[in-house]
């Protein structure tokens, strides 16, 4: 068995892997390694790092149960965890939708980076607008929308993978994708406020 | 930016600290038996640095030798870079971050800040055109649990004088808004000079941020390193682990430096935790002192800079580059408390645009949450 380093198909590894760790459950701590941290980081994008904290693992805890149920023919490891984890996180919709609530209530709490300073500078008052402005919007979408979206803004996932992730048609995933967007989009308006700001008072 | 990067932005939150990845380990496996594999200091992150260019590929190596004294200067920092003075004010700070009072059931915040409105696009009509500037007072209650409380007030007021002489011609309007331009407008958007109706909502859980829209809770803040070697050396991890490529040292230094100071200005990190952070950045050799000062409210204080050279050439999300002392970052600091009094950030020439947070109170407390009063 010969296999050329940096060559290594990871999605064929990882579901070789899965299938070697239901004979020896230990195989499956490299799963854990390799997908724990973006599974947890998409998590807690979505539900805060207090929630994340117990509900990435129990991500882990779910796959590790069904690991025997995995089908390497239906697609690859990642979209499967990915799968468990948006169902998780759909049993914490209401914490969900008052995170972004919160969010578009915070000030100062978001986009506040050394690196951002500069656009704060300039910015300020624009960027927590848009802030504000986007997560209010992110809380308005559908369910299913916003689990689309967020797979593929959070965890960069291919429409192929959001579709094995959510079961749902390849096309789906498109449609949905393009809704959601469509929404933040008319959410931010004209982008930049100071672009149309009547000169009027009582505008 | 359009819609996905800001989302990304927006709910970006970094990797797992070590003891939640150790704890799911455990959950699958049981607790760790012989010598398990060492998992990765995971930290949150500073995203200074991403979408740099004129980061030299020669410097590729330099990250190996960013811990001061690991370098070509055995036996303590270089005299032309270390400010005595820097250090001395810190290390006080870092005694009396010791003993700051940790009795109360709000960590409270109460700060304001204040800011060119749009990159100082002037408002007004005809000849009577003027800039305003955006103030704003915010005030913060968390409780332990995580349960937080915040309050605002804001409004604005032409910046000068001489903003204010064309704004009076002008007919000294009271509120400017944002024209309907698309079929469905997003919230009101008003600029007023009135301070407006105080708010305070509950905010749920929330979470204290150190970089890019990165949250920490108490508890997590609690477990950070209190020894300044060892916390350092996490911010530093931590730094390195979001510029993903090499990064020069000096770059990579702003950015530690940046985090450090985040520690310090409004989030409840333990005492041992402040102390730690200031007695990092009395060793960082970017970090000079510029004297007895005073903060915009008068009260005194002591300049600490973060040499901001580094980011020269640096080119922000907006295609904006940064030239050498284009860029100033400053704290005030109140040795007598260790508390930071002001922390400001400042874009081109002083007299132009300003941005900072003054604190105006910072600790624990057990006063209730309320309305912000007008400071």
């Amino acid at each position: 068995m010969t296999r050329t380093p940096g060559a290594v198909d990871d999605r064929l590894d990882d579901a070789r892997v899965l299938a070697r760790s239901v004979r020896e459950p230990d195989q499956f701590a490299a799963i854990y390694d390799r997908y724990f941290g973006e599974v947890y980081r998409y998590m807690a994008g979505r539900l805060g790092r207090d929630v994340a904290d117990d509900l990435a693992a129990e991500t882990f805890l779910v796959a590790f149960r069904k690991r025997d149920r995995f089908d390497p023919a239906r697609g690859s490891v990642r979209p499967w965890l990915y799968g468990i984890a948006t169902t998780l996180v759909g049993q914490h919709r209401r914490k969900e939708t008052r995170r972004y609530r919160a969010l578009a209530r915070a000030r100062r709490r978001v986009l506040d980076s050394a690196e951002s300073h500069a656009d704060r500078v300039a910015d300020a008052v624009t960027a927590e607008r848009l802030v504000r402005q986007l997560a209010a919007a992110l809380a308005d979408l559908g369910h299913g929308d916003r689990d689309v979206l967020l797979l593929v803004a959070i965890s960069e996932m291919s429409h192929q993978e959001v579709a094995l992730a959510l079961d749902i048609p390849y096309g789906t995933v498109g449609s949905r994708l393009n809704r959601a967007r469509r929404k933040l989009r008319r959410a931010l308006g004209g982008i930049d406020p100071t672009l149309n700001l009547e000169e009027a008072s009582n505008g | 930016m359009d819609e996905m990067s800001m989302v990304r932005r927006l709910l970006d939150e970094s990797p797992p600290l070590p003891h939640v990845v150790a704890e799911g380990r455990e959950r699958l496996f049981g607790p760790p038996a012989r010598g398990t594999r060492t998992i990765r200091r995971a930290a949150f992150r500073s995203a200074v640095g991403l979408g740099l260019t004129g980061v030299a590929a020669a410097a590729a190596l330099a990250v190996a030798t960013l811990v001061p004294g690991a370098g070509t200067s055995p036996g303590g920092g270089d005299p032309a870079t270390t400010d005595v003075s820097a250090r001395k004010v810190l290390l006080a700070a870092a005694v009396r971050a010791e003993s700051a009072p940790t009795s109360g059931t709000y960590w409270h915040v109460r700060s304001m800040s204040r800011t060119t409105w749009g990159r100082g696009q002037k408002l007004g009509r005809g000849d009577n055109r003027y800039t305003v500037e955006h103030l704003s007072v915010h005030e913060n209650w968390t409780k332990r649990n995580g349960r937080a409380w915040w309050g605002s007030r804001e409004w604005v007021r032409p910046k000068t004088t001489e903003d204010e002489a064309a704004w009076r011609r002008d007919g000294s309007p009271s509120k400017w808004c944002r024209g309907k331009t698309d079929t469905e407008p997003p919230r009101p958007n008003c600029l007023h000079t009135a301070p407006g109706t105080a708010s305070l909502a509950h905010v749920g859980d929330d979470t204290f941020v150190v970089a890019e829209g990165r949250g920490l809770t108490f508890v997590q803040l609690r477990r950070l390193p209190e020894d300044p070697d060892t916390l350092r050396a996490w911010v530093v991890d931590a730094v390195k682990d979001d510029l993903h490529r090499s990064v020069s040292a000096d770059i990579l230094d702003y950015n530690v430096a940046e985090v450090l100071a985040n520690l310090l200005v409004d989030v409840p990190a333990p005492p041992g935790v402040r102390a730690a952070a200031y007695r990092a950045l009395a060793d960082m050799p970017n970090v000079t002192s510029t004297g007895p000062t005073r903060d915009e409210l008068g009260r005194a204080g002591v300049g600490i800079l973060i040499d901001t050279g580094a980011m020269a050439g640096a080119v922000f999300p907006g295609g904006r580059r940064f030239k050498a002392g284009e860029l100033t970052r400053k704290l005030i600091i109140d040795p007598a408390t260790s508390y930071v009094l002001a922390s400001q950030t400042i874009i081109g020439e002083r007299s132009d645009p300003f941005s900072g947070t003054l604190i105006l109170e910072v600790g624990w407390t057990d006063e209730k949450p309320h309305k912000p009063a007008l400071p």
